[in-house]
């Protein structure tokens, strides 16, 4: 039940700098508190509080302090912190990047308000992920394996296919089999109307925007509300999937954008900055964010995360992708060459990796062999592009024959197993038949990450 | 002479050895062609079947999403609908609420109000603030609790437009502790729409 | 004397007090109305900087902090194996017992069942002296496990017993014993506390010279740990540091292993919860969980526990080496309590060093790894125990020359260096064998001799050689392709390509590959050796490189560390021979030419 007593209102303004507001006189303000205040001219604006102590509270001011006057400004603390209202109703709305309705309809009624910055779940009662997620995406499905419950990113750069790709997914995924119990979570976090306008079409156009939610914080929209944006859709996500049973697909987009938001907050507040100019605590902070996504025990629903960000010049050690990778449970990296080749989905499949796929396949599951083709197509691509490097050096004549199958094989790999449309659903069989037409065209003696009797059942080749 | 016709038989054989090739090789292109025109069909088959197929997969796609949209549409005529009502609900409320002022339990109730607010806003000196209506009421009130508390008090001349309840400020102006019932209504706004919400579609009762 | 003081400051983990003059440095303290756990870590004056265990939402100044008197402590005595804490040494299922599935604020627990019974067995009576460390008997802690009562380090010396149970079942709030010395007689429990951050006394140090086997070919055979020793293994995101901690912690020959989750992935410490109760110790036939201990402190949960919980967790394998038992001890990751180091330093405004870590960081880690070791424990029956302390590093951008990184390889011996190009092209585990070393190789190969193989030294030696002139060709190579080498040297590539998969890549994940034990490890090792060395002679003969490189014995060498099992080691004689015969066979065409050149 919602709070009966006020919270109370105050107007000494110490100082506004950057993104924060300093607020004298204050006698009672809790630590992470919600604020809502008011500028001279009567607009509302909301807040949180960062730092509080006798007399004097820090406030982080979620739209910005454009506008805001040291006299005439008043913030009231509301005694609770930033909730979010949840109900079934949610599905099929659209709200702006702080959770407030932003297609025109009334604020949902809700079910409950929940704190939008969860709490953490106990590691005991995780369910372990374990169910396939078939995308139809063949490298997905043959080597980078989803499962239920997984956080995995697309690494991307600036122009590349991410949303794209995270769309088929999120078709193919979530929506084609139209299971009654999938929902899809979309935040956009200062991405460009275009981009978001792209994933609503396309949810539109599978028939599943009325079992999605979406959140929109766009490239104009202020900057420090990125830092709730994530908070409000997963927890909205976190509904869906445990008190409703859910299978929920939150897509994140543009974690980068996140981040900076993050260190823009750190440097108005003279933090002593980690790497980049990031505050220490990024990885603290995303892992509160990506470590939602989960199943618990005895309860039906999931929360499957991928979240998008561009790593800044394509530099995966760049502090965001790399402490995104250190959380979540792989990544997708799209590659920069594949792009320019034409090749789509463009991932560069050596870098990628999905920690969860072991889990998720073989027998009983998808098939007893899936594990070992996937590791059999990661060594066969290794090996065709470090040939594929040499060969730039000595040319082909330089190459010992079973060089020349590798570089071969490289090659049909890209334009026969990785490359697809963006409208091709392949199913799991499809795939890894594909994968072995691939794996095929090398001497049986290769396959040394594939068993005997696998080998004995799907090798189509020559010895 | 024998030579000459072993010759000739020999160009003879050979030449009726080139015949049952040559029709063998007619006969195998003429079959091939014709195998060839069967492989074209059952091509063109294919392309065939592939192109109704992708055409009913974009037909389904665009049922899909029709039937998609058309419910989501509905669905949110039927929340405007209800949001409408909801309002509606509300502001008789409201008026009941303006018009039941002078009930004896009001009183405790502004009393209640007054004691929990002049200690919230942590000043010595506060200004009071309620509507026309209600400043004699707090009048008595403050008379006779004032030995309680060590807070000066004094109440605003300005009245202020609200249904009940008051507005505590320091002093000094620079804090406003508002409990006022508008604002106490508006906080618990969300509850009681649920619950009107609740009434409005028929489904059972209230929660605790 | 209680201490009582106020909130004036609330700063995320971080708060400041009031009224706190007669608090102690590292006091546990209650914060708030929700009576938050938290510890002292800075006086100045009255003020006292707390750092709280839980998350400080809603925490307001006026709100009260109370003393409890004591330093974070944790509670050692049966019932811990096969448990999982918070950083605090709160159990993770009575947390979720009172809260549900997301951890709430404020929960009291007990570590372990109070209540629960043991069957205590007395091994000392009535009159016998006692003193720190003696052991009044034993409990089955687990059937794995048989726990010793240990009196306190803490208790006087040599002091008499003047009571102890008989034979029976006890729960832990009962006295058993009671000794006395000087008219002051002590009850004594199956429990007692210790403060984490106070290394555990002993005897006496022994040095390491037994090595931790961990069935991980690359780690025994070429980068071992002692019992008691210490190692780190840093490496970027995905190179395999958490798949190489769960494999040490399942298959390592050890007693009791303790496992800390230090600001990492939730599903991974589930994954062990999952997992090890149906993983079968192979030396002792019982499920794993019987000698684990788990401490998870997540990614997501307060960052202050997190700091805590490396002494947590070493605490309570301290507790265990006193014991007698080969205990070890794994920490994922220690980049991360660090980080959280960091954090709590940052709030407080010190003056940071390098990239934002506190000065202390590196005195911090030398404390940590200070605390692994061989021992003889205190008291009496004379025992030796071990620590072995395994520290995963996580540099950011994978850059090895970060603070963390630099400052963790001054403390400890071995060094298992994951390569992020390795994890990219699936050699995994990606321990790169050129920049890995152990400084407990020679220490070590006693034992290998005695126990395994005298030829264990050699062996190693022979094949890393093989990897390392392969180190060096490879620049040539990458210049002017493999074919501008000679066959000698090709053949050098060859094999070190076999050494790579056949011995170095090991998969956790299959069932046959995920343990390889000593004779099997010398075995496979041996096999790649004769090989290059009758290749080697087969060369000589004129035999041609291509005729070597089609032999079907190099694909069945490559999966024999997958196709043939423990059970089965008899198999790996078959390889031997069959390798005998191809060579046999091939020297066989090799002569014909050999002839035709001498008719020329
Ligand atoms: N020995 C191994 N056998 C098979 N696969 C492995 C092995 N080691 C690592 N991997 C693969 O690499 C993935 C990443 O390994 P792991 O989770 O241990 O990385 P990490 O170094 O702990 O990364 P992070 O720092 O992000 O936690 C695993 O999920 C697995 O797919
Ligand atoms: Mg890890």
């Amino acid at each position: 039940m919602p709070e009966t007593t006020a919270g109370i209102e105050y107007t000494k303004v110490a100082e506004i700098k950057g993104p924060l507001m300093v607020i004298d006189g204050i006698t009672k303000a809790s630590f992470d508190e919600l604020v809502e205040i008011e500028t001279s001219e009567g607009e509302r604006r909301l807040g949180k509080v960062l730092e509080v102590g006798f007399g004097k509270a820090v406030v982080q001011v979620f739209e910005g302090t454009t506008g805001l006057t040291i006299t005439g400004t008043k913030a009231k603390f509301l005694g609770k912190t930033m909730e979010m209202p949840v109900s079934q109703e949610l599905l099929g709305r659209v709200f702006d990047g702080l959770g407030r309705p932003n297609d025109g309809l009334p604020d949902p009624i809700a079910d409950k308000f929940l704190d939008v910055n969860g709490e953490p779940m106990n590691p005991e009662r995780r369910e372990y992920p374990t169910s396939f997620i078939q995308t139809g995406v063949s490298v997905i499905d043959g080597m980078l394996t989803l499962v239920r419950g997984q956080k995995l990113p697309i690494f991307s750069g600036s122009g590349m296919p991410h949303n794209i790709l995270a769309a088929q997914i999120a078709r193919q995924a979530a929506v084609v089999g139209t299971k009654e119990d999938f929902a899809v979570v979309f935040a956009a976090i200062g991405v460009q109307y275009s981009e978001a306008q792209y994933f609503k079409r396309s949810l539109e156009e599978s028939g599943a925007l009325r079992r999605s939610v979406l959140f929109l914080n766009l490239a104009d929209d202020p900057a420090i509300e990125r830092i709730i944006t994530p908070r409000v859709a997963l927890t909205v996500a976190e509904y869906l999937a445990y008190d409703l049973g859910m299978h929920v697909l939150a897509i994140l987009t543009d974690m980068t954008n996140y981040a900076e938001a993050l260190r823009e907050i750190s440097a108005a507040r003279e933090e002593v900055p980690g790497r980049k100019g990031y505050p220490g605590y990024l990885y603290t902070d995303l892992a509160n964010n990506y470590e939602r996504a989960g199943r618990i025990k005895g309860k039906d629903g999931s929360v499957t995360q991928v979240p998008i960000l561009s790593m800044p010049a394509d530099d995966i050690t760049h502090p965001i992708p790399d402490l995104t990778g250190y959380i979540t449970e792989g990544q997708i990296v799209l590659g920069r060459d594949l792009f320019r080749k034409g090749v789509y989905p463009p991932v560069n499949v050596l870098m990628s990796l999905s920690r969860l796929m072991k889990d998720g396949v073989g027998e009983g599951k998808t098939r007893s062999d899936h594990m070992e083709v996937g590791n059999q197509l990661y060594d066969l691509y290794s090996r065709a592009q470090e040939v594929r490097a040499l060969a730039e050096i000595v040319g082909r004549a330089g190459l010992t024959g079973t060089d020349l199958k590798y570089l071969d094989a490289g090659d049909m790999f890209e334009n026969y197993f990785l490359k697809q449309a963006a409208d091709e659903n392949r199913n799991l069989e499809e795939t890894l038949g594909r994968a072995w037409e691939v794996l095929s065209t090398l001497p049986e003696g290769e396959l040394t990450k594939i068993k005997d009797k696998h080998v004995k059942q799907y090798y189509k080749g020559s010895k | 002479m024998s030579s000459n016709s072993a010759l000739e038989r020999t160009i003879n054989k050979v030449l009726s050895k080139k015949e049952t090739e040559l029709i063998s090789q007619i006969d195998a292109a003429y079959q091939e062609s014709l195998k060839n025109i069967e492989d074209s069909k059952s091509k063109l088959e294919a392309e065939r079947t592939k192109i109704i197929e992708s055409a009913k997969k974009q037909a389904e796609n665009l049922k899909r999403q029709i039937v998609g949209s058309s419910r989501l549409n509905a669905r949110n005529k039927e929340l405007l609908m209800l949001e409408n009502d909801v309002n509606e609900a509300f502001e008789k409320a409201k008026a009941r609420l303006m018009s039941s002022g002078k009930e004896e339990s009001y009183k405790s109730l502004m009393t209640r109000i007054i004691e929990d607010s002049l200690p919230t806003v942590g000043s010595d000196e506060v200004v009071i603030e309620c509507n026309k209506n209600d400043s004699e009421l707090v009048k008595k009130i403050l008379a006779e609790s004032t030995k309680k508390s060590r807070i000066k008090t004094k109440i605003s001349d300005q009245p202020i437009n609200v249904i009940g309840g008051v507005r505590v400020k320091s002093a000094d102006n620079t804090m406003t502790f508002d409990n006022t019932l508008d604002s106490r209504i508006e906080r618990l706004k969300p509850l009681i729409r649920k619950n009107v919400a609740r009434m409005l579609r028929g489904t059972a009762g209230e929660e605790e | 004397m209680v201490v009582k003081g106020r909130i004036v400051w609330v700063s995320g983990p971080a708060v400041k007090a009031d009224g706190m003059s007669a608090a102690k440095m590292y006091e546990t303290v209650e914060v708030g109305d929700s009576k938050l756990i938290g510890e002292v870590i800075r006086l100045t004056g009255d003020i006292a900087f707390i750092q709280v265990y839980e998350s400080t939402s809603g925490l307001k100044p006026g709100e009260p902090v109370v003393g409890t008197g004591q330093p974070l402590s944790v509670l050692l005595g049966p019932g811990i194996i096969g448990r999982i804490y918070d950083g605090i040494q709160r159990p993770l299922d009575e947390i979720a017992q009172k809260s549900g599935a997301f951890i709430g604020r404020g929960i009291q627990t007990t570590p372990v069942d109070m209540k629960k019974k043991f069957h205590f067995v007395p091994s000392m009576k009535k009159g016998d002296v006692v003193g720190p460390g003696s052991i009044l008997g034993v409990v089955d802690e687990t059937q794995l496990l048989k726990h010793s009562i240990l009196v306190p380090p803490y208790h006087a010396k040599d002091a008499k017993l003047v009571d102890i149970v008989a034979e029976g079942d006890y729960d832990l709030e009962q006295v058993i014993a009671t000794s006395e010395k000087d008219g002051v007689k002590v009850p004594l429990k199956m429990y007692h506390k210790w403060p984490v951050r106070k290394p555990r006394p002993y005897a006496e140090r022994y040095d390491p010279t037994v090595p931790l086997v961990t069935g991980q070919r690359v780690i025994d055979t070429y980068f071992p740990i002692a019992k008691g020793g210490t190692g780190a293994i840093p490496g970027g995101f995905g190179t395999g540091k958490t798949v190489t901690m769960h494999q040490i912690a399942k298959w390592a020959d050890s007693k009791v292993v303790v496992y800390i989750g230090c600001g990492e992935r939730g599903n991974e410490m589930t994954e062990v919860l999952v997992e090890f109760p149906h993983l079968i110790d192979p030396r002792s036939g019982r499920p794993l969980m019987e000698r684990t201990v788990l401490v998870a402190n997540t990614s997501n949960m307060p960052v202050a526990a997190r700091e805590a919980s490396i002494y947590t967790g070493v605490t309570m394998a301290e507790y265990y080496r006193d014991m007698g038992f080969d205990v070890v001890l794994v920490a994922d990751s220690t980049s991360r309590w660090a980080e959280a180091l960091r954090e709590m330093s940052g709030r407080l405004e010190e003056m940071p060093a390098e990239e934002g870590y506190p000065s202390y960081l590196a005195s911090r880690l030398a404390e940590f790894y200070e605390r692994a070791g061989r021992v003889r424990a205190l008291g009496s029956p004379d025992r030796a125990g071990s620590v072995t302390l395994v520290g995963a590093v996580s540099p950011s951008g994978a850059d090895f020359t970060e603070p963390v990184t630099t400052h963790t390889i001054r403390f400890i011996k071995t060094f298992w260096a994951l390569d992020t190009r390795l994890a990219y092209s699936r050699h995994y585990p990606s321990i790169n064998w050129m920049q890995s070393y152990s400084g407990y190789l020679e220490d070590v190969s006693k034992w290998w001799k005695e126990n395994v193989s005298p030829e264990w030294y050699e062996l190693r030696s022979e094949s890393y050689h093989i990897l390392q002139r392969e180190d060096t060709l490879k620049e040539i190579v990458r210049l002017l392709g493999p074919e501008a080498l000679p066959d000698e040297e090709k053949l050098v590539l060859e094999v070190a390509r076999m050494i790579k998969i056949g011995i170095l890549q090991q998969n956790s994940f299959d069932k046959v590959d995920t343990y390889c034990g000593p004779e099997k490890q010398v075995k496979l090792v041996k096999l790649m050796v004769k090989f290059f060395k009758e290749a080697q002679k087969a060369l000589k003969s004129e035999v041609s490189l291509t005729e070597i490189r089609a032999m079907p014995i190099i694909t069945q060498l490559l999966k024999a560390k997958f196709e043939i099992p423990e059970e089965q080691l008899q198999k790996l004689q078959d390889l031997d021979k069959e390798l005998d015969e191809q060579f046999r066979k091939l020297s066989a065409g090799g002569s014909k030419t050999e002839e035709v050149k001498v008719v020329a």
